[in-house]
């Protein structure tokens, strides 16, 4: 659950800013439609799953860290869920304990009455329960507010690299932003990562990332390892050893080319976000990249950062990560903890979830496909904060744990150390 | 000497003597009441129960991880391969310099000027209270708190680095010499610094009352130089202070590790924030060279108390 907890906080850290729904969506796209055949079929099925969820009570294993997200699952979802006889019951767990006791139960032959309904899942967690076929699957697109998800999204499909095949169902979103000081720097000089290459050589001294394993500079690292070995395409799925060793000196190669104009001339490099966003507002850098797309607001609105300060994206697409809930194989009342994630699913729940004053969460469906578009557009974005449906354009996907340790381990002795 | 007994009182919880602890041991063994010894026993247990269960047993665990024993991965036999890998470790080798050069430089400096102070004030006449307040003032202070001042200082976008801008010393701030985060350890040096001197200085104060100006009277009546005075009078009477203390200062400086993570750098980094990196590191398979690199640290420093144990009894005749 770290990941997830890690990626929450940041999300978390937008809440009271943010913002970032918003204003100018372009991305409207149509569902299919489906045949009125298969769509009978899909309703009578839901209703099926209904009449079984009645009466059921729901355990739903989640980090429970954060006291207005309890509120708006106590009070507002369990409402929801009431509404169809579910009775949704929040149980305090860490996503890693919570496959271990699924495991255990597994390994003990309980197949049928399991303790856990519903599980707040991604990241490695998602792939481990995955690996021993803990999940029930084929039930996530059957969903009826699944209308809504992007299911062709490579963020929505792959759970940091891990195929998501219909095992889990998406619940929010995070996305990285690169976030600049435009009385220094246009967004264009960060278009794509060539564009801010030739920036970086220009103004030697004004970028810079922390050391991975640092989440966030981990992240930046990724981004400009996939721009560096021509995409993200053979990164995806299990890491393979080979194509590690043929694509990652590549990688070395371009992060080295630019370092010399990095901040320090990239003799060193900050330990955490933290020194990072003060680099930032001391103004001894002019941009960075981080998961906390809403955060420059609460800076900016605390006199942190400039007024100048603003957010943009690559146009070929910025890191981002979902997450996710799961239901175990064994759950005894599978049915209503399909009913309470479609309930999460819902544009009226996603709706309420990403307002600020609420929670403030990215929703994990297109509200462009739904109607409440105009009240998701209405939430306020302040100036700083890149509006989410651009945030998320061309996303690229997160990579598997196995992925993710590879490429920090490889930066350190050929980036940092060398 | 008016200030004895007021400020400098205070130096025992720093651990120069030994006298308090030593007292209560001679005392509690009177013939034929062992029951007053299992009552000191028992006041201490709560501290024993600490020391055995908290630092030996995790240091025992710890241990044992480092032999690739207790591991939630690997074959679980037992070898030392994981302190052959953190000698062949780049962070590790690389680490080894910077720590060594931090400790030594820091406490050497810290010991000389902490002396030097402390003469200086003695030899005020007025104001001497006052100094003494303002020389330990900073001792409560968090090392935390002081590393933050140190980057708001020393820092490229620091005060002092503004200052040489508006000076015009520099044409940008950028300009300003790294003082954070530099290739040297400068950053680390003075915050230690910062907080050493006044530690080592207020117990060679307290050591400068015992006593030590009347043989310096008889010295100077007799016609010793001032040169002299200070090296077979006052150097004997300070030494155990100086050396004691400088030896805890080194210890603490070559384990801690939120000074060096706070204003070094991510490589080469002091051994305890390598420790803490492979510690860190989510493959678990990096798990026994983190606990090989802390039994290492703590080993080391392990020799540094067991010299300064022999430095305390040799010059008070208590522990050996």
């Amino acid at each position: 659950m770290l990941r997830i907890r890690r990626n929450l906080s940041v999300v978390a850290g937008l809440s009271a800013s943010l913002l970032a729904l918003g204003a100018c969506s372009t991305t409207a796209e149509v569902p299919e439609v489906e045949s009125i055949a298969v769509a009978e079929t899909a309703a009578s099925y839901w209703e099926g799953v209904l009449a079984e969820a009645q009466g059921q009570t729901v355990d739903w294993f989640m980090w429970a860290g954060d006291d207005r997200l309890n509120a708006y699952i106590n009070e507002y979802v369990a409402a929801e869920a009431a509404k169809y006889g579910v009775t949704l019951n929040q149980v305090s767990s860490d996503a890693a304990d919570t496959v271990n006791k699924v495991l255990g139960e597994k390994q003990a032959g309980n197949v049928d009455n399991g303790s856990v309904d519903l599980v707040w899942i991604n990241g490695e967690n998602f792939a481990s329960g995955k690996q021993a076929d803990l999940w029930l699957c084929g039930w996530a697109q059957t969903l009826p507010s699944a209308e809504f998800v992007d299911w062709e999204s490579d963020a929505i499909k792959f759970d940091f690299g891990t195929p998501v095949d219909d095992c889990e169902a998406p619940w929010n979103q995070a996305m990285s932003v690169i976030t600049f000081d435009s009385s220094k720097v246009s967004s264009e000089d960060f278009s794509s990562v060539p564009a801010m290459v030739k920036w970086i050589n220009a103004n030697p001294g004004q970028f810079t990332y922390a050391a991975p394993p640092d989440f966030n500079g981990s992240m930046t690292v990724r981004r400009l390892f996939y721009d560096a070995v021509g995409g993200y395409d053979r990164l995806l799925g299990k890491f393979d050893q080979t194509t590690y060793d043929e694509l990652a000196p590549q990688a070395w190669e371009f992060l080295n080319s630019i370092e010399g104009n990095l901040w320090r001339g990239g003799t060193t490099y900050p330990q955490a976000i933290d020194e990072v966003e003060k680099l930032y507002a001391s103004g001894e850098i002019s941009a960075y990249i981080s998961y906390n797309a809403g955060r420059s607001a609460l800076l900016v609105a605390d006199g942190v950062y400039r007024e100048s300060t603003r957010s943009t994206t690559f146009t070929d697409g910025m890191i981002g990560n979902t997450n996710y809930v799961a239901i175990p194989f064994n759950s005894p009342a599978s049915a209503g903890a399909k009913v309470v994630a479609n309930i999460l699913q819902s544009p009226e729940a996603q709706l309420r979830k990403a307002d600020p004053s609420v929670l403030g969460y990215y929703p994990a469906i297109e509200m462009s496909r739904t109607e409440f578009l105009a009240e998701y557009e209405a939430l306020p974005v302040p100036k700083s904060v890149l509006p989410f449906t651009q945030q998320k354009k061309n996303a690229n996907p997160e990579l598997s744990a196995a992925w993710l340790d590879a490429i920090e381990k490889g930066w350190i002795a050929n980036v940092l150390q060398r | 000497m008016s200030f004895r007994g007021s400020s400098v009182a205070e130096p025992a919880p720093y651990g120069a003597g030994s006298a308090p602890g030593s007292a209560i041991q001679r005392s509690a063994r009177l013939p034929g009441e062992w029951p007053d010894g299992l009552k000191v026993f028992a006041l201490l247990s709560p501290a024993l129960f600490l020391i055995v269960v908290l630092f030996l047993g995790g240091f025992a665990f710890g241990f044992l991880q480092s032999l690739g024993l207790l591991s939630f991965v690997g074959d679980g036999s037992l070898s030392f391969s994981a302190y052959l890998r953190m000698f062949e470790d780049p962070a590790v080798r690389a680490s080894l310099p910077l720590t060594f050069r931090i400790s030594i430089i820091s406490t050497v400096l810290s010991a000389i000027l902490a002396v030097a102070s402390a003469l200086l004030i003695r030899s005020t006449k007025r104001g001497q209270k006052f100094l003494v307040t303002i020389f330990q003032l900073n001792i409560p202070i968090p090392h935390i708190v002081g590393a933050l001042a140190m980057m708001l200082l020393l820092q490229q976008s620091g005060y002092f680095s503004r200052i040489a801008f508006a000076l015009g010393l520099v044409s940008s701030p950028a300009e300003f010499i790294p003082l954070v985060a530099d290739e040297f350890g400068v950053g680390i040096i003075a915050h230690y610094m910062w907080k050493e001197v006044p530690f080592i200085g207020v117990v060679v104060l307290a050591a400068l009352q015992s006593g030590v100006s009347d043989y310096e009277e008889v010295a100077r009546s007799l016609g010793a130089s001032s040169w002299n005075r200070f090296r077979f009078i006052i150097l004997p009477f300070i030494a155990p202070s100086v050396s004691s203390t400088s030896i805890i200062a080194f210890a603490f400086t070559f384990g801690s590790y939120e000074i060096p993570f706070l204003l070094g750098r991510p490589f080469p980094a002091a051994l305890p924030v390598v420790a803490v990196q492979s510690y860190r590191d989510s493959d678990l398979l990096s798990r026994p060279e983190a606990m090989a690199t802390c039994v290492a640290i703590t080993i080391f420093i392990s020799i540094l108390v067991y010299l300064y144990m022999r430095i305390v009894g040799r010059y008070t005749g208590g522990v050996r």
